[in-house]
């Protein structure tokens, strides 16, 4: 065996357990998730001598899963053909027309070490699972360091001021789904 | 001094769009101003914010919860690709 065979090898073994498992939180589905994995490989093989031990193996494959993901995020939303969402009727929910927050959905101050929660962290992936591609794939862009926001809008097909809405839009459903499954039980 | 004040004066859901603005990308001194104004006044709006960093933060591998184990055949394919390719 050759010595980047090696690596690859060790990478494997070390990273692959933690990289099927980020990409099935992701996407749900398990076929999906183990395709994806595959693919970062795939690249990794292919890529092998750009990568010369600048960052951790650890990061580095994580930065091609997450593109993977976003790929994957991108056709299933244009695969669907969501539309463009109603924004202003969509946040009805939350505000009243003046802009002031509806008692209901009031943000909640969050408790601390939340992080280190193992099970927050699991009623958050849970949300996550259930918000549209569109709005995941957004948040899914805030980890892609690399990529501007602008580049990720013209991916998207959508104006940068739709991306700020449409971040606002996730996190506001996010929160909505952390203060039903977590802040009101405890 | 009361139409500087009704200048500055932005509502919450202008302010969660600003906070997500001042996440992404940053803001400029003005609209940094009309946001930190907001936010000593109305703590809800902290909390979105505050709320909002937790999320990001959490959807990042790090935070991951360990639930899942990649399955042997996946880790196997994988393994031969890797074999196949030293030559």
């Amino acid at each position: 065996m050759n010595t980047s065979s090696k690596q690859l090898e060790a990478l494997l073994e070390n990273h692959g357990d933690a990289l099927y498992n980020y990409a099935r939180l992701k996407v749900g589905d398990p076929d999906q998730a183990a395709d994806l994995v595959q693919d970062t490989f795939e690249a990794a093989i292919k890529g092998f001598h750009s990568f010369r031990g600048e960052s951790q193996g650890r990061t580095w494959l994580f930065g091609i899963l997450r593109n993977k993901i976003m790929d994957f995020y991108k056709a299933k939303y244009r695969e669907q053909g969501q539309g463009r969402q109603e924004e202003e009727e969509d946040l009805a929910q939350y505000f009243t027309p003046e802009g002031a927050w509806r008692p209901e959905a009031v943000p909640q101050p969050a408790t601390p070490h939340l992080l280190d929660q193992p099970e927050f962290l699991k009623t958050l992936y849970r949300c996550l699972d259930k918000l549209p591609n569109l709005w995941k794939s957004v948040l899914e862009g805030k980890f892609l360091l690399e990529k501007e926001t602008a580049d990720l809008c013209q991916d998207l097909d959508i104006s940068v001021t739709n991306y700020w809405q449409l971040s606002r839009r996730a996190k506001l459903a996010m929160q909505q789904c952390l203060q039903a499954n977590w802040f009101k039980m405890i | 001094m009361n139409i500087l004040l009704k200048t500055l004066m932005i509502s919450c859901k202008e302010s969660t769009l600003l906070t997500e603005r001042k996440l992404s990308t940053g803001l400029g001194w003005y609209t940094r101003i009309k946001l930190s104004l907001h936010q000593r006044l109305c703590a809800y709006c902290k909390y979105y914010e505050d709320q909002s960093v937790l999320i990001d933060k959490a959807l990042q591998s790090d935070h991951a919860p360990v639930i899942y184990k990649i399955d042997a055949e996946t880790k196997q394919k994988i393994h031969q690709r890797i074999k196949s390719e030293q030559k």
